[in-house]
């Protein structure tokens, strides 16, 4: 790291934090309806076949992050089909998409020309250098998605609390749930510069836990979520330049501990005010 | 009409009229397809053989006329939604794709919420109700639809008698106004409120009067049931002859 000069490594420090940060508003809004629909495995598939797609670039010889997207979106649109017109398990179609992304990841890097990275370093993140290209491809991934969020927010809402309802209401139920698993998939791709393939799921999950042990409203979790995501990535990647780690395990060791301490923190909370409360 | 899931018949030789101002009660024992039968009215599910009509039209076309009280049980309880969110719902196919609810969509919500007794709760989290509350909140919801029909999937499981009687009061209130259609599989509930009762186990047999036989009854649930009923106004049948 010496090698890049103080002002280099300033830049590129400076830039893992701006990605961290970006991701943290994606994550909180997505991991809300990740948490909530109970999609977590799902997005764990989807996280694990970008490996597939980042191993078919290097092989192919194209950016890495737009096999990312190849592959995750390409996972989404299919478990979306899978799971809507057969009548495969969809848990079970997860799995065999998981395992052969996982698969073709690692054939593709083997046979792949020229410098390629460790695998380990995809997997789990690592101390890559984020270009303002980059940083450029995250901001308007980001706004993307929370535009899309935005402007369908009540429908979003309606498939997630009650798809029988929504149909009902004439809401093309099906493509909105084509929509939502397209928004985790550019999720994770927006997650994979900061912590890894295997380690995304756990930004995508976590904050919005915690949040939703302090709200009940959906609006409210999300942006909870966001603020709690970007305290979280914040210690993390703090922890990382201090010690000198890879990114992803403290920001994820980070955030397991939060939410233990939360849980445990909301346990007092309600005890306490047990306690307030005059015995009848 | 005729229903099947992979070749077995869930319903069989449905003949059902509702008309207007109607109020039917359709009892029958769990699994005799109630909620299948419901279904195919909001064209959920299609027939095998037959044909449904609402309105004069298929069903997915008449569906901003109906309102439905899906089972409650489905529910996650832990959702993070409020009150107000859910009732705001039923006015979804109203303003097309376009985000956000308007001035008016508000209006209806607040005057379905003041309807059912629930204004005052509408900033509380669906899991903060009782099961009474939670039910008058989902028929909130389909009457923000403004519906020409209201079809109730066991509105009354799971909720104290008291609760229930309040419950089939409003619904006698809305009958002024709306058709109803409610299936249960408590043949205790059936209020003398309910204009028509049709009992379905497959096969559907309608009583006008509501006249109930005890041989009906057993044909429905096939096998002996005791019928205990006390006097009004929760009789259940009329004398037998």
């Amino acid at each position: 790291m010496s090698l890049l000069g103080p002002l280099a490594e300033f830049a590129f420090i400076r830039n893992m934090f701006i990605a961290g940060l970006l991701a943290s508003v994606a994550c909180g809004i997505i991991g809300t309806y990740v948490v909530v629909k109970r999609l977590v495995f799902i997005s764990g598939g989807i996280a694990h076949t970008c490996f597939g797609g980042i191993g078919l670039a290097y092989l192919l010889g194209f950016e890495p992050i737009l096999g990312a997207v190849l592959f995750a979106v390409g996972t989404a649109v299919t478990l979306g089909i899978t799971s809507m017109k057969t009548r495969l398990r969809e848990d079970s179609t997860i799995g065999v998409l998981w395992v052969m992304g996982m698969a073709l990841g690692i054939l593709f890097i083997t046979k792949a020309p020229g410098i390629v990275p460790d695998p380990m370093t995809i997997l789990f993140g690592s101390i890559v250098l984020v270009g303002s290209r980059d940083l450029l491809f995250m901001v308007g991934l980001t706004i993307a998605i929370v535009l899309v969020v935005v402007c369908m927010y009540k429908q979003l809402l309606a498939i997630t609390f009650d798809e029988e309802f929504a149909k009902i209401s004439g809401i093309p139920t099906g493509s909105l749930y084509l929509l939502l698993l397209v928004l985790i998939a550019l999720t994770v791709v927006l997650l994979l510069r900061v912590v890894g393939v295997v380690l995304a799921i756990a930004l995508l999950t976590i904050p919005a836990t915690i949040s939703g042990l302090f709200t009940h409203d959906m609006k409210r979790m999300m942006g909870l979520a966001v603020v709690v995501g970007m305290v979280l990535v914040t210690i993390g990647l703090s922890l990382s330049v201090l010690y000198d780690l890879d990114p992803g395990p403290p920001i994820v060791i980070v955030s397991c501990v939060s939410l233990v301490l939360a849980l445990m923190g909301k346990r007092l909370w309600s005890r306490l005010g047990q306690r307030g409360v005059p015995a009848r | 009409m005729w229903v099947r899931y992979d070749h077995v018949p869930v319903l069989e030789a449905i003949n059902l009229s509702v008309l207007r101002g109607d109020y039917l009660a359709i009892l029958g024992p769990n699994g005799g397809g109630k909620t299948t039968l419901l279904k195919t009215a909001l064209g959920l599910v299609a027939p095998w053989r037959g044909k449904v009509t609402v309105l004069g039209q298929p069903p997915a076309k008449a569906r901003g006329k109906i309102g439905y009280v899906p089972q409650h049980a489905r529910y996650d309880k832990d959702f993070p939604i409020s009150v107000w969110d859910i009732v705001l719902m039923g006015r979804l196919s109203n303003r097309g794709g376009m985000p956000g609810y308007s001035k008016e969509d508000r209006e209806i919500a607040t005057e379905a919420l003041r309807a059912v007794d629930m204004l005052d709760y509408r900033q509380r989290q669906i899991n903060d109700l009782s099961g009474g509350q939670r039910q008058r909140v989902f028929i909130a919801r389909a009457l923000a639809v403004r519906p020409q029909i209201l079809l109730l999937d066991e509105p009354t499981a799971g909720i104290d008698m008291k609760v229930q009687t309040n419950l089939y009061d409003l619904l006698a209130e809305l009958n002024r106004d709306i058709t109803i259609v409610i299936v249960t599989h408590d043949i205790g509930v059936v209020s003398s409120r309910v204009r028509r009762v049709a009992c379905l186990n497959r096969r559907l047999i309608i009583h006008d009067e509501k006249q109930l036989t005890k041989e009906d009854i057993e044909e429905t649930y096939q096998c002996p049931v005791e019928l205990i009923a006390h006097g009004l106004p929760h009789r259940v049948f009329e004398e037998h002859q």
